[in-house]
């Protein structure tokens, strides 16, 4: 599903004079099917009053020209939210808080049982195993236990299994990495690539990481004060200096190392990941001990 | 002078698995300390038994020449040790963000109009001024783990234990943090244990302690905490991102030098090669 947003502007307590606050300022954006997508910027830049439109648990304003995901138009006052929402999986920040259930299974089937209430037992329990098997947890072992006994990364795990458990062809996730170690970070990133190559079509993730976002985004959007600063390969981002540091984020280290080494007249031209850096380093390693 | 002495210290929530095991250090007044470990390696119950929200089930912790385990004397100690945690939505008690700050002065007994000093004070501190009169839930969670900060340093508190506080903030609010703790700890003495994930937070620490399984498998300084590489990797850490890259260039044959920690040593190393 392609998501097509034109001039979206989101105004807070639109009604009251002193509380209003512009969150959203003329937003236009494509993501296309297939993105791995990442959505920078500095706290209460409006990233996540962004993200939340696109499974309309904020509704459009008036003044929004276009925002369409997929066939679904979101400027309808008829949008079928529900549909819509079985397509677009949202996973918040500290997702484990919203764990409920006393099972891992009984949690996981709740959003089933929401949105296709007309699944037979079987059905469900075939879907709830897919799905926590594919963030990497052994069912068997896992669906009687309580979630609360479990760890802060399988917590996680467990509330994202209860997300694809839809099979939605758009996944959202705010700071999904936040709050974890670096070994649970490590694994949940894979666990992302996983889903993106095999479960879901679009990823667009929030995230002030921007190691994170350079290792694995293909495109990304800068936010700055609700407007959109600029969109681009990480490359295109994080190579032109003044977008960066006008927006109030970190450089990756391999964009900056690149940078420094450039005034140092070492010029690579990796495309940011941790990989490609280390090849292009490499050559040039390779190349002046051939010279010499 | 050791403002807190931690003496053979254990925990256990359900008396069958101790989360903290008989772990022993010494806080010195003006230190600034960094305790990491995975999730589950028992830092965050650590953090509260800094200050007497958990008294340990064996052993002793020491605040300023108090126990923790004097429940008359629970005031005394929470005044001295101020604790900042992860959510800030967890902590915030007052619909309007002055009233929360005062929260804690009004607790302790603090006189009206310091009360107002002290809120100048630490919203000035966290930058937050522009924020007196408004709703904390209106505000972003970067924003409200603020004026977390701000509430807690309202207690004038001689130890400012964060537990994992900055990891809901973008990287400039979290160098902002970063920058008033570091402040805080050289101008005005204040200790500082900061509990976290962050390689670059733990080094700007005079000692580090790592826990796994609750227990203290190292000790020392951020340097030689991290030449214990293949340790910190067998106890579910990860050595900062330079030292990573500069890992995977050594495997790639190209020899950058070791023990490299941070993104300016690594940029020394790369143009050495020439």
């Amino acid at each position: 599903m392609r998501i097509e947003v034109e001039n979206l502007t989101f105004v807070y307590s639109e009604k009251s004079k002193s509380l209003q606050y512009k969150a959203l300022d003329d937003i236009s954006l494509t993501i296309e099917e297939g993105d791995f997508f990442g959505i920078v910027g500095e706290t209460g830049s409006g990233k996540s009053t962004f993200v939340q439109h696109i499974n309309g648990l904020i509704k459009t304003q008036k003044n929004c020209k276009k925002f369409t995901v997929g066939e679904f138009d979101l400027t309808d006052k008829k949008c079928d939210y529900k549909s819509l929402r079985s397509k677009v999986g949202m996973v918040f920040q500290y997702p484990e808080y919203q764990l409920f259930a006393e099972t891992v299974f009984e949690d996981v089937e709740f959003g089933l049982k929401n949105f296709f209430p007309n699944l037979t037992q079987e059905e469900r329990s075939e879907k709830v195993k897919q799905a926590i098997e594919t963030v990497g947890l052994d069912f068997e072992r896992v669906k009687n236990k309580s979630p609360f006994e479990m760890s802060g990364g399988q917590k996680r795990r467990v509330a994202i299994a209860g997300v694809i458990v839809t099979r939605p062809e758009v996944l959202v996730l705010d700071e999904p990495v936040a709050g974890l170690d670096p070994k649970g970070k490590l694994e949940f990133i894979k666990l992302l690539k996983r889903l993106h190559n095999d479960f879901v079509k679009t990823i667009i993730i929030v995230s002030h990481d921007m190691d994170l976002v350079a290792e694995n985004c293909n495109k990304i959007a800068v936010l700055k004060k609700g407007k959109i600063v600029e969109t681009g390969s990480p490359k295109e981002i994080f190579c032109q200096k003044n977008i960066v540091e006008n927006s109030g984020l970190d450089l990756p280290l391999t964009a900056y190392l690149q940078r420094e080494l450039e005034q140092n007249g070492i010029k690579l031209n990796s495309d940011l990941t941790v990989d490609n850096f280390v090849e292009e380093v490499k050559n040039y390693y390779c190349k002046i001990k051939g010279g010499k | 002078m050791s403002i807190i002495e931690v003496k053979n210290v254990s925990y256990t929530y359900d008396k069958t698995k101790f989360a903290v095991k008989n772990v022993s250090f010494d806080v010195k007044e003006g230190e600034y300390v960094a305790i990491i470990g995975h999730n589950g390696s028992g830092k965050s119950t650590l953090a509260k038994l800094f200050n007497a929200l958990f008294v340990p089930t064996n052993g002793e912790i020491i605040v300023d020449g108090i126990s923790t385990s004097q429940k008359d004397k629970l005031f005394e100690i929470r005044k001295k040790v101020g604790v900042v945690f992860q959510n800030p939505d967890n902590g915030i008690v007052a619909s309007i963000v002055e009233d929360d700050i005062a929260f804690g002065p009004e607790n302790i007994g603090v006189k009206r109009e310091e009360i107002g000093e002290r809120i100048d004070f630490a919203l000035k501190t966290v930058g937050m001024e522009k924020f007196r009169y408004s709703s904390p839930d209106r505000l972003s969670g970067g924003q409200k783990q603020r004026i977390a900060i701000a509430g807690v340093l309202a207690l004038k508190p001689k130890v400012i234990v964060l537990d994992e506080s900055t990891a809901m903030l973008d990287p400039k609010g979290r160098q902002e943090i970063l920058n008033v703790v570091k402040k805080l700890n050289k101008e005005q003495g204040v200790t500082v244990i900061a509990i976290t994930h962050y390689m670059d937070e733990v080094l700007n620490a005079d000692k580090v302690y790592v826990l796994d399984e609750g227990e203290i498998a190292l000790q020392g300084t951020p340097r030689e905490i991290f030449k214990e590489g293949a340790k910190i990797k067998s106890i579910g850490l990860e050595l900062p991102l330079a030292s990573f890259i500069a890992e995977k260039l050594r495997q790639a044959g190209v020899p950058v030098k070791d023990g490299i920690l941070d993104k300016e040593e690594l940029k020394g190393a790369i143009c050495e090669l020439k």
